[in-house]
């Protein structure tokens, strides 16, 4: 019993980092495939982290969430994005970028996975138009996600994502 | 009701069995007096709705109507309607068949059905079965409806049923049609059904026990239909109908509510007589609705369902005042391609209409005989409207020290020839590995057939697939032990050699900062790189003897390694697989590009002669030697410019 006592954290963290991953993707590409503003999915949406998000599309980088929400629109109507493979991996297990001294003292937060960064890669298609005749091209995406200070604070702000993407790289296969 | 007198005979043919076996020989056989109920309408109801109205047709036999009033039955009426079925229904429709087509009655129970319109059978796999699939279809139906109630079970029961054309229109009680309902988009033999309720006023009559005096009154408007169709153009003239002498003969336009009531009449009519889609496109291209005092289209709604490729449409001559009397239009007629409005109200009150409808109908090109865009604007249109992918450009890498180009170089053929020394080498106690397989990729329809999954799927961490908190932490590689046991059981592969054969991968690399510094000297973490690679190997499969090639993705987060050992370590390698399917090459310039280039090299020229003095030709002779680079160009232009020929030069320098 003992030793399973040590493996509680791990296996808290393993639980933690995919329900993230999960969440994360489904509540992503829904907002792609709805059109809904993409700013609060990102790092550039809190005051915690004074960098971008590195974000790249099919070898392009794209400056801001903004701009490919742009992007995304070029694309025309009825373009939807389906994922059928999802997989994550923790990048680091205490991340500290950014995190304020109280969030990063708390030892509860590292144990239930709180603190991790992790790497999330979907594969899936796109679909461009409706119907089953609609042309499909395959895709694969990779995020890094990380904390979102802002919603570990007392009193969060609603509606804040746990997570948020710091890298993205998107290809069209 | 039959005229006094008649009632007899009428009784007689009443009966269904009777009906039946009168059919046999198609109605052109059957004659009576026309038969309009009450009120003079049409009665195209059927009998399911005829117990509501009994009383109501009593009545009026007993009143007696006089028997000039319904004109009298004539054999050249019936031989129209033969014409009708022949040049309305390409020949292929068969009236006299589906009248004595016996219907699937359960207990002759017919009072106070809810009727369904359910579409999708003729398409389902079903529809090659003996019957049609129409047996298989109803008990599908209410095996269905009947486990899909919560609660207390109750057995759906469909009391009637017949097909008509594309639809099968089934008859229950009002409880287990709600429940029937319900199973609209379910799937059947691999089709979405349609399932939806049918039009109460009119359920396309199931023919095989309507009344003789309905048959009667609609081959009557059969035969009008075909008076007014022109084979050769395509052409239904529903033009002027109030003024239709046998129309009004009928009384079918006595009153507004029953005129509407015969223009839907008129195209259920039209509907039945067609099988598909396509025989009605093929039949019917052009309908005239001119001088019908329509002052909303919603009294000829009928016309936009029924006819929803229709080519041309005369509306002249109506009294439509507004954009509401067309609101209903909307979203109609994909594939009008001349409307006609002249003589109508809103000429004068909105002329901006044309605007909207060029809106509304996508291939709609002219507007009372005046092309308004041209058949090829319509397709540019059409073209600008589908959905085009984000361009691709080529790798973007963002390596620092080439770091990032030689871990590739050197993993994939490591990977290939020894992996437990490229273990060894990159991967530490803390790297991860997983594998996650898509078995549902596009792929080539010409590509190869896809290689079977076998030798992956018992360790695909596919978190979409793998539910258990097990199989999920256990199908999570950590540390080089693990993973080389693991790398030791896949497959061997021949990855492409990437300098030889660039275009078969597309990678991309990034700085990323934040990861674990595992000496702990940094509190915020250290910088590594995040890369994407994807592309695709050759299999060999040692066990089951299988060759052929797949497609990846591999994602890699490097970090600096730690003194002492290499130069960089793997903190995570997650590979995800598909069938095979060529990449897109990122690595030529994408399709638009010509016509930019080319503008683009003449202002290259251009600037190149001014700062230089050199003629055009010369100019473009340098800048295409250095492959268009505009500093390079400078500088060989220096460095040979004492060697040019003074005809090199504008003037000499």
């Amino acid at each position: 019993m003992r030793t399973r006592k040590s493996e509680l954290p791990a296996k808290a963290r393993l639980l933690q980092q995919i329900y993230s991953a999960e969440n994360f993707v489904s509540s992503y590409y829904q907002a792609i495939n709805s059109r809904a503003k993409l700013e609060t999915f990102y790092i550039n949406s809190s005051t915690r982290y004074n960098i971008p998000a590195d974000i790249s599309i099919n070898g392009s980088v794209v400056p801001t969430p903004a701009e490919y929400s742009k992007l995304l629109e070029t694309q025309g109507e009825n373009v939807l994005y389906e994922i059928e493979s999802l997989d994550t991996h923790i990048i680091n297990p205490s991340f500290q970028y950014g995190a304020p001294e109280n969030v990063y003292d708390s030892e509860k937060n590292e144990k239930s996975g709180r603190k991790m960064s992790i790497v999330v890669t979907t594969m899936g298609k796109v679909r461009f138009g409706k119907g089953r005749e609609a042309p499909q091209k395959m895709f694969n995406e990779t995020f890094v996600l990380v904390p979102n200070w802002d919603a570990m604070a007392r009193n969060p702000a609603r509606g804040l994502k746990r997570w948020l993407i710091m890298s993205q790289n998107f290809r069209a296969l | 009701m039959a005229p006094r007198g008649k009632a007899t005979s009428t009784r007689e043919a009443r009966n269904p069995l009777g009906a039946k076996s009168s059919s046999r020989g198609g109605i052109q056989k059957r004659r009576g007096p026309t038969r309009v109920d009450t009120d003079g309408d049409l009665d195209m109801d059927g009998p399911s709705k005829r117990p509501s109205r009994g009383p109501a047709n009593e009545a009026a036999g007993s009143r007696g109507r006089p028997s000039g009033r319904g004109p009298a039955p004539s054999r050249g009426a019936a031989k129209v309607a033969q014409i009708v079925m022949k040049q309305l229904g390409n020949g292929s429709s068969d009236l006299a068949s589906r009248v004595s087509r016996p219907t699937r009655g359960r207990g002759g129970y017919t009072e106070g059905l809810t009727w369904l319109r359910v579409r999708g059978l003729k398409q389902s796999k079903a529809a090659s079965n003996a019957d049609g699939g129409l047996s298989d279809l109803l008990s599908f139906m209410e095996r269905k409806a009947s486990s899909l109630q919560s609660g207390r079970k109750r057995q759906v029961t469909i009391r009637k049923s017949h097909k008509a054309g594309e639809y099968v229109f089934v008859g229950a009680n009002k409880e287990d049609a709600e429940e029937l309902v319900k199973l609209n988009t379910f799937t059947f033999a691999g089709i979405q059904l349609e399932v939806v309720e049918s039009d109460a006023d009119f359920e396309p009559p199931n023919k095989a026990t309507e009344s003789p005096e309905t048959a009667e009154l609609r081959a009557k408007l059969q035969a009008i239909l075909s008076q007014r169709y022109n084979g050769e153009s395509k052409l239904l003239k529903l033009d002027a109908l109030a003024t239709d002498a046998e129309l009004v003969t009928l009384g079918m336009f006595e009153t507004r509510e029953r005129a509407l009531k015969t223009f839907k009449g008129l195209m259920a009519i039209c509907d039945g007589l067609f099988k598909t889609l396509q025989e009605k496109k093929d039949a019917i291209e052009s309908i005239s609705l001119a001088n019908n005092s329509i002052d909303n289209v919603i009294q000829v709604e009928s016309v936009a369902t029924t006819f929803p490729q229709l080519k041309n449409l005369d509306m002249s001559g109506n009294l439509i005042s507004n954009m509401e009397g067309l609101q209903r239009w909307k979203g109609k007629f994909k594939e009008l391609d001349a409307i006609y409005m002249t003589g109508n109200p809103i000429e004068g009150t909105d002329p901006n209409y044309t605007a909207t409808f060029l809106e509304w109908f996508p291939k709609l090109r002219s507007i009372n005989g005046i092309e308004l865009r041209t058949a090829q604007q319509i397709a540019e249109q059409e073209a600008a409207r589908l959905p085009k992918p984000i361009p691709q450009s080529g790798p973007d890498f963002r390596d620092v020290n080439g770091i990032g180009e030689q871990f590739l170089l050197e993993f994939f053929t490591a990977y290939d020839t020894n992996r437990e020394a490229l273990i060894s080498r990159l991967y530490d106690a803390s790297s991860q590995f997983s594998l996650a397989v898509d078995a549902q990729s596009v792929r080539d329809p010409n590509g190869p057939p896809p290689l079977p999954w076998g030798a992956y799927i018992k360790s695909s961490r596919n978190l979409l697939k793998i539910n258990t908190h097990h199989a999920r932490s256990q199908r999570l590689f950590k540390g080089a032990p693990a993973i080389n046991d693991l790398w030791k059981e896949l497959p061997m592969t021949k990855h492409p050699n990437m300098k030889d054969e660039l275009s078969k991968y597309i990678m991309d690399c990034h700085p990323l900062p934040g990861l674990a510094d595992p000496t702990g000297q940094s509190q915020f973490g250290v910088d590594g790189l995040i890369l994407a690679v994807h592309g695709e190997f050759e299999e060999y499969d040692p066990k089951s003897g299988t060759t052929g090639k797949r497609s990846f993705s591999r994602t890699f987060v490097l970090a600096p390694g730690l003194s002492g050992t290499a130069q960089i370590r793997v903190v995570s390698d997650m590979l995800s697989l598909r069938a095979y399917s060529a990449l897109p090459n990122v690595f030529v310039a994408p399709s638009q590009a010509p016509a930019d280039t080319a503008s683009q090299h003449q202002a290259m020229v251009a600037e190149l002669s001014k700062q230089t003095g050199m003629v055009p030709q010369y100019s473009e002779m340098c800048l295409s030697q250095v492959e268009w680079d505009f500093a390079r160009a400078l500088v060989i232009f220096n460095e040979k410019k004492a060697e040019l020929p003074p005809e090199a030069f504008v003037s000499a320098p």
